[in-house]
């Protein structure tokens, strides 16, 4: 069966009837340390699609994430945004690509000196210029409350839980209206019902703002939800790809292991 | 406090802190009050630097502005000076500028007298007169060679010290008399003793001494012992050098006596007269001619002993001399005596030795007497002083 | 467009583990990898303070950030370095008088004190206080960043964190010490004057004009700004340190003492190039 990457090699091919693909991992070779984590990997993501790569921990999955914002270069391969190859962008044109792009770390990441409502505010005071600070405000507000923290505003980042804190990286991360998001491990360490409802939020946020959207999780039930392809990396590969039935259908023998485990 | 406003009070306080230094500064270097130019020239201005004082009267008044060099050698060194106006009314074209050092070993600056009462301001830009520097280094040659001839000084007080202690050491150790007088009390004691015993014995010598000059005298006259004196001829050998002479006048004679040894005297080796009538020509052409000085010169022949043959011809001389002057009028300080001892001559020996009284005109020189070594008492080592060894002290 | 060869987003995290030449079994190979490390460290820093230089060039420039660092190293640290200054006045006053008495020049005691404060003892003290206050903070605030993701946050929002972090940081020490040492020599002199006046009266006028008797510009005034390089080794070292920590807990920890011992170190080193750089063309 053509996998979804093969159709959409296909589709990028010189007809350009429909718009290049928003992210597109072409034949990345990353290693660490003499260790390889990625093996020279192939993946495109979409306008409104939502890609779920999982895997084992520790297996390489955040760094892909990071090299598609760019805070790693690829050993070889190339990374391309909207057509854009990035590897030895100066930092500054880069920058006008991030500016599109929304990154919401494992552990948040918000800055802790800032509070709540700053740390929202941040991208909009750094990128809005235009936009007077009373609408600022009003953007942060109207950010927060999308993710579901009203009354917290003021508050400091060491002062809210964990979950509350991926909310608020979240709402950041949104802040410029980016057409594509990143996010890494999303529900780590949240309990079951909190894992749920960052799901739903995401899920609705996908619908709402149709971004493309590549998540990093090891939860396969989380990935289930929100995503419409999932991708599995074992030891540098991709071992499948395709929707969850795909997955379910396959005989590759990681693949069952896998879905028997998760 | 806000951030901002924190901010801004440190910021202005320090600049504040940073101005006021800035003014002090600048204060010193008149930057901010009005000053005038002078210039002054010098040969040589002993490291005077740029940015230096300027005194008038003890009082900073300004600073050097710039020292230029000359263009060609023989030309002076330029110093240009900032003054403040206020100096103005007190510098006149009379002033003088000299170069001065902070203490001994201070900066250089520039010191520039008052001028007098009347003389013409100076105008800015004028040139003042000025006084060479002193330098230190010739202040330091100098105080180097006195240094130098002050340390031989002291060196060869240094070995006299030495010297010096090492005597007083020796003394002070017991050595030598002195060293024993000084620390030996039992000698001081004894010295003590024997100078009052010395001294005791001192008088009763003297007394010894008198008493026995007067037995001698009467003894002469003793008809026992006058005999010796008689034959002798004389009795009082004090006597034979009282009138000596050591030589001849040196002009000649006006009238020569000369007699032989045995026309006069009693025995060969005698000095006894024997015929005083020989005499009476002599002693009467003494008397009635005017006469400078007259010598009795007496000799004697060649056999017998030297000694004895002189103190012989002086008492000879002596008794003639002593004849002459007891028998006829004359000033007998005129008449002097030669015993000239052992002489060669012709029927010396025959005649017992020869006799001459040579008479000199009026206005001959006396010449000179000689101490009596043929008579001569003998000493003792016990009479000759302690000596006490000196050493040389080098003059400075 | 693209910079060919120069990968600047990479450049925040340092190579993995230094290229070992050879097991350290030798005394020869430890020397080795020891040179190996100091030239690539130094390499490291002029890439740095190049993207920093580039970064503080080039707008938008990060004026909130800084006022804010301007505050931070500057007004806070007076207190500090107020204290500092004070100490070394009395201690100053006390060794002068007792030395000066003994060769016969008391008079000399303002300037002795003046001079060694303004020349010497002010901007080595500021220096060293201040790299131990603002290099270890400076240091460790940019190192847990580091580990928190926070500077990859930044960067990921499109802002340059050379010009946001660094830049602003580094100039708010090259222009701040300037102004903290002038306060130390501030404090230092008040309390040195004070300290002989309790001894002996001694007016505060006379003691300022004795002190600056002879005084030119050149005298001090480059001796207090050269405090602005100071301020350059300890903002560069401090902000290097920090970003490219590695390893949690303990990377903070190391990033917060290398910047301290490390810029006090460069800083003393660089005093004695820049007292004889000022000797030569401030004569």
């Amino acid at each position: 069966m053509a996998t979804a990457y093969d159709i959409a090699v296909k589709q990028a091919e010189p007809e350009q009837d429909s718009p290049a693909p928003f992210v597109v991992v072409e034949k990345v070779y990353k290693s660490f340390d003499g260790h390889r984590v990625l093996n020279g990997i192939s993946l495109r993501v979409d306008q409104g699609e939502t890609l779920a790569v999982l895997g084992r921990s520790g297996t390489g999955k955040s760094v892909l994430l990071r090299l598609i914002i760019g805070l790693d270069t690829p050993d070889s391969g190339a990374i391309r945004i909207h057509g854009q190859a990035i590897a030895g962008l100066a930092l500054d044109r880069m920058g006008e690509i991030r500016k599109k792009m929304g990154f919401v770390f494992q552990q948040a990441a918000l800055y802790d000196s800032l509070s709540v409502q700053e740390n929202v505010a941040f991208p909009l005071e750094h990128h809005r210029r235009d936009m007077s600070k009373s609408e600022r405000t009003d953007r942060v507000r109207q950010l927060l409350a999308e993710v579901g923290l009203d009354g917290d505003i003021d508050k400091m980042p060491s002062d809210i839980s964990g979950g509350m804190q991926k909310r608020v990286g979240l709402a950041r991360a949104l802040a410029l209206e980016p057409e594509i998001l990143l996010l890494d491990e999303p529900t780590a360490g949240l309990d079951p019902i909190s894992s749920a409802e960052i799901d739903e939020l995401i899920l609705k946020l996908q619908r709402e703002r149709r971004m493309a959207s590549v998540v990093v999780t090891h939860d396969l039930h989380s990935a289930r939800t929100i995503a419409g392809r999932l991708a599995l990396l074992n030891e540098g590969d991709v071992v499948i790809e395709g929707t969850f039935e795909d997955l379910q259908q396959s005989e590759i023998g990681f693949v069952k292991e896998f879905l028997k485990q998760s | 406090m806000s951030r901002v406003a924190r901010l801004g009070a440190f910021i202005v306080a320090t600049l504040v802190v940073l101005a006021a230094g800035v003014f002090v500064i600048g204060g010193r270097e008149y930057l901010f009050s009005s000053t005038y130019q002078l210039k002054t020239q010098f040969d040589n201005v002993a490291g005077l630097a740029v940015g230096a004082d300027v005194q008038v009267g003890g009082v900073h008044s300004g600073n050097v502005h710039s020292i230029l060099l000359p263009h060609k050698p023989g030309d002076k060194v330029i110093v240009i000076m900032n003054l403040d106006k206020s100096t103005k009314e007190i510098i006149k074209s009379d002033s003088v500028a000299s170069i001065e050092t902070e203490g001994m070993l201070g900066n250089q600056y520039v010191a520039i007298s008052f001028g007098s009462a009347g003389q013409a301001e100076v105008k800015d830009g004028e040139t003042i007169q000025s006084v060479p520097p002193l330098e230190l280094g010739e202040l330091l040659a100098k105080t180097s060679a006195i240094l130098d001839s002050s340390q031989q000084a002291i060196l060869n007080t240094t070995l006299a010290t030495a010297h010096l202690n090492s005597v007083s050491a020796k003394i002070d150790s017991g050595q030598g008399t002195v060293g024993a007088l000084v620390n030996d009390k039992q000698v001081y004691n004894d010295l003590e003793q024997t100078t009052a015993s010395l001294q005791a014995t001192m008088v009763l010598a003297q007394a010894g001494v008198t008493d026995f000059q007067e037995n001698m005298e009467a003894l002469k006259h003793n008809f026992l012992l006058s005999g010796y004196f008689k034959k002798r001829g004389y009795e009082d050998s004090a006597g034979l050098a009282a009138n000596r002479i050591a030589e001849l006048p040196r002009s000649t004679p006006q009238k020569t006596f000369t007699y032989a040894g045995k026309q006069i005297f009693d025995d060969r080796d005698s000095a006894k007269i024997k015929d005083q009538k020989t005499l009476k020509d002599a002693g009467d052409f003494l008397a009635q001619t005017p006469f400078g000085v007259a010598v009795v010169v007496v000799s004697t022949g060649m056999d017998g002993d030297t000694q004895k043959d002189l103190v012989l011809s002086e008492a000879r001389a002596m008794v003639i001399r002593e004849y002459l002057v007891e028998n006829f009028g004359f000033d007998d300080s005129q008449l002097k005596t030669l015993g000239q001892g052992k002489q060669a001559g012709v029927n010396l020996d025959a005649d017992w030795g020869s006799i001459q009284i040579l008479i000199y005109p009026a206005g001959t020189e006396l010449p000179a007497a000689t101490p009596a070594p043929a008579v001569s008492s003998s000493t003792t080592n016990a009479d000759r002083p302690v000596q006490v060894t000196a050493v040389e002290t080098a003059k400075p | 467009m693209s910079d060919r060869g120069f990968t600047p987003v990479a450049g925040l995290n340092p190579p993995l583990p230094v290229r070992r030449i050879e097991l350290p079994s030798s005394v020869a190979g430890y020397a080795a990898n020891l040179f190996n490390g100091f030239f690539e460290w130094f390499g490291s820093l002029g890439i740095f303070s190049w993207r920093v230089l580039r970064a503080a060039v080039t707008p938008p420039y990060e004026w909130r950030e800084l006022i804010r660092q301007l505050d931070e190293v500057g007004s806070k640290s007076l207190p500090l370095v107020a204290m500092a200054g004070a100490a070394i006045g009395v201690i100053l006053s006390l060794e002068a008088r007792y030395t000066l008495s003994r060769f016969g020049a008391k008079s000399m005691f303002p300037a002795t004190l003046v001079y060694s404060v303004i020349q010497v003892m002010g901007p080595v003290i500021t220096g060293l206080v201040v790299s131990g206050r603002v290099g270890a903070g400076m240091g460790a605030e940019l190192a847990s960043m580091k580990v928190t993701e926070q500077i990859d946050a930044i960067e990921a929002s499109a802002i340059n964190p050379y010009r946001l972090l660094a830049a602003t940081r580094i100039l708010a020490c090259i222009l701040m010490l300037p102004l903290l040492t002038i306060a130390t020599d501030a404090c230092a002199l008040l309390t040195g004057w004070f300290a002989q006046a309790m001894v002996e009266p001694l007016s505060f006028h006379q003691f300022i004009a004795n002190g600056f008797n002879g005084a030119t510009f050149s005298a001090f005034l480059p001796q207090t700004f050269k405090t602005a390089v100071y301020g350059l080794i300890i903002g560069l070292i401090a902000c290097f340190q920090g970003m490219r920590t590695r390893g949690g807990a303990a990377g903070v920890g190391r990033a917060a003492t290398n910047s301290v011992v490390l810029a006090s170190l460069f800083l003393i080193l660089a005093d004695v190039v820049l007292v004889k750089f000022i000797l030569v063309f401030f004569p």
